[in-house]
């Protein structure tokens, strides 16, 4: 590929109808894809069994106003060294995700140059969001997570190091160990009790 | 510098405008697009068949 950024965009603008993408082998061509070029996904709902390997190359990985819900696998693995590589989530709902492994299953060793950013996200209802906390504490500098609300989540943390790295949450767990500003509330509501929707 | 004429304005606004155009794909299951699959299109850009910059779901 020779250009420098790649843009995914579903056209339709209501979450309910956003266009699916069922990630439903282990195609491939998946792999690696993420290292050709800096991508950037708006308005596009994940789902599947399958994960999307990212691996460092010191792109660019950005996921804007999408949906990743009821994945039987982790929804993205990371699996980076000391690269310089960014990867972020912005106005993401992160829904019914099953996968033993959690939605980002980490392996990160070494390193502490790998920019990773979670922004005014919603997880709702997951068995697990992480893996692990990396190898490693000493990358979590280039890490923030803020602005998220966690709800319903089997496991939030695997750990105490990323809480510190959160902050300004919502989350229905105690506040212990998190970062600056962050809110505890068991009692997070929606627009519905039973959530099949995105706008639910 | 000559003047610049009418003609001249015609092929400089038609040159710019096809300097800002943007490549295209679109994917969409139902068909009605470049592409009926993901798997095919990824395969495509892997290929170097096609390079956009822009693909619309």
């Amino acid at each position: 590929m020779g250009l420098t950024s790649l843009y995914i965009i579903g056209q339709e603008t209501a979450p309910n109808s956003f266009p699916i993408i069922n990630r439903n082998s282990s195609s491939t061509n998946w792999a690696n894809f993420h290292g050709f070029t800096n991508i950037y996904w708006e308005r596009i709902i994940f789902t599947g069994g399958y994960s999307l390997g990212f691996t460092n190359t010191g792109k660019t990985h950005k996921f804007t106003k999408c949906v990743v819900r009821d994945f039987t696998s982790a929804f993205v693995a990371l699996t980076f060294g000391s690269g310089s590589s960014t990867v972020e989530f912005v106005s993401t709902l992160f829904e019914g995700n099953t996968g033993a492994s959690g939605i980002f299953d980490l392996t990160i060793s070494g390193g502490s140059y790998l920019t990773y950013k979670i922004t005014n996200c919603t997880f709702d209802n997951n068995t697990a969001i992480w893996s692990n906390e990396g190898n490693n504490s000493s990358m979590h500098s280039n890490w923030g997570f803020k602005n998220n609300i966690f709800s319903n989540n089997t496991t939030t943390f695997p750990g105490n190091n990323l809480r510190t790295v959160i902050t300004y949450a919502h989350t229905s767990e105690a506040c212990t160990n998190y970062g600056t500003r962050c809110i505890s509330d068991t009692d997070l509501e929606y627009s519905q009790g039973t959530r099949a929707n995105p706008t639910d | 510098m000559g003047k610049m004429t009418l003609k001249h304005i015609i092929l400089l606004v038609l040159t710019l405008t096809h300097l800002g155009e943007s490549a295209k794909s679109t994917l969409d299951a139902d068909g009605g697009a470049d592409y009926t699959t993901w798997d095919d299109l990824i395969a495509a850009i892997k290929a170097n068949t096609i390079n956009p910059d822009t693909i619309l779901i």
